[in-house]
């Protein structure tokens, strides 16, 4: 099938760039932080039927907290269990409440011109494969180290992870999983060096 | 309700005063830039699930994600713009006479949500309402964007989870919004009955647009 990814074989997810995949339910994502300081937006799609995707305000009330840990179950948005966290080996920093990057953050940010943004690879990335999502969705955003502090905003710091860190998440049903290595290079949510990362389909 | 009251245009009624967001139903009316509209929580404890989108296209609409980052916030104070998904100001809160407790981290409740919560048969929810709302005046969002949950008092507590309180504004209460661009806002009188969060009863709310 195409975009099926070789159970076992380490895959890339370009710099700056996203990749989706097809997934069995049953089969697990791991999504490898290689060099510790990269931020990995991901979203997940039902494979039958994209206008059923992970959400992140549906997932808030299914887990009953902002960021899921090991044993939590993200949801879609008919509140089904999409993705389980089986492990993480980071101190478990990620963040469900940031819109992806896009070009309008970007332009806000005041870059001249194009700049590779999440969201943009979002869509190209499920293009690639021929799915077609109603929307972009907030992404699960593995890695990301924002935290909200009441009364003073969020707080824009690189990583926390290590080199080779992973989250591994299982599939609760048959789904495609879409990772990009966000490009911001202006904030230092990926400490301005923004590389690559790797997923493995287990 | 009946189905004809709600299909009459809620612009030409709203314009002429205060319009009704009936107990457990929602409405979507046309707000044009520069115009003001004021929710009222007329009997108190009320939560009114608002969205809103540019009128011209309905794939822009006011994201709750792409706000927080926008405002700095998790909850906007008057002052502050709530934004699309294109990150352009849509809605500006102008006055805001509750407390300021709402919510903008939970999704609208919907026939999953109650099925799961053991409710029989139908219920109404804030989903179905934002796409009845919609078709109403011939409309038809891609999706269901997160919702601004106004009045919603279910706070994040670290380490403890989402509490589901009882709403804190009181009877009469309002926030007051600018529109930044011509848009479609739905209000929908959240119907859920099996959480505390309306106060065990759901009610109506109204709404009024201001030139």
């Amino acid at each position: 099938m195409e975009g099926t990814v070789p159970v076992g074989s380490i895959e890339t997810i370009p710099a700056r760039r996203g990749k989706a995949a097809f997934m069995r339910k049953g089969q697990a994502v791991k999504v490898i932080n290689t060099h510790g300081h990269q931020v990995v937006d991901t979203w997940a799609f039902n494979a039958n039927d994209p206008s059923e995707y992970m959400s992140m305000q549906h997932s808030h009330v299914a887990i009953d907290r902002v960021t899921p840990k090991v044993g939590d179950s993200m949801v879609t948005n008919r509140r089904r269990p999409i993705l389980t966290f089986l492990e993480d080996t980071t101190p478990g920093v990620h963040d469900t409440l940031i819109a992806a990057c896009d070009r309008y953050r970007f332009e806000l940010l005041g870059c001249p011109g194009h700049h590779d943004n999440c969201t943009d690879n979002m869509w190209a990335a499920t293009a690639a494969l021929g799915v077609k999502p109603p929307d972009c969705p907030p992404p699960l955003n593995l890695f990301m180290n924002t935290p909200f502090t009441p009364g003073k905003g969020f707080a824009w710091l690189p990583p926390v992870s290590k080199p080779g860190d992973h989250v591994l998440l299982r599939a609760e049903m048959d789904l495609v999983i879409c990772l990009s290595a966000c490009p911001q290079d202006v904030m230092p949510i990926n400490d301005k060096r923004p590389t690559e990362a790797q997923f493995e389909i287990i | 309700m009946p189905r004809t009251t709600r299909r009459r245009n809620p612009r030409a009624r709203a314009e002429k005063g205060i319009v009704t967001i009936p107990a457990r139903k929602g409405i979507a009316v046309l707000v044009k830039k520069g115009q003001k509209v004021k929710v009222v929580n007329t009997h108190g404890y009320q939560i009114v699930d608002t969205w809103a989108f540019n009128s011209r296209d309905l794939s822009e609409c006011m994201s709750m994600e792409h706000s927080r980052v926008a405002i700095n916030k998790l909850v906007p104070k008057p002052g502050d713009s709530m934004v699309t998904n294109k990150r352009r100001p849509i809605l500006k809160m102008i006055e805001d006479t509750t407390p300021g407790v709402h919510d903008t981290l939970v999704a609208s409740c919907d026939r999953y949500r109650y099925k799961q919560l053991g409710a029989k048969g139908f219920h109404d929810s804030c989903t179905d309402n934002l796409w009845n709302a919609m078709r109403a005046i011939g409309r038809k969002p891609n999706e269901t964007p997160c919702p601004f949950n106004l009045f919603q008092n279910t706070p994040f507590v670290p380490g403890k989870g989402i509490a589901f309180k009882r709403a804190v504004s009181k009877r009469g209460q309002y926030v007051l919004f600018r529109a930044e661009m011509d848009c479609i806002v739905c209000f929908s009188a959240c119907p859920m009955d099996i959480l505390p969060v309306n106060s065990g009863a759901p009610t109506e709310a109204h709404f009024q647009i201001l030139n």
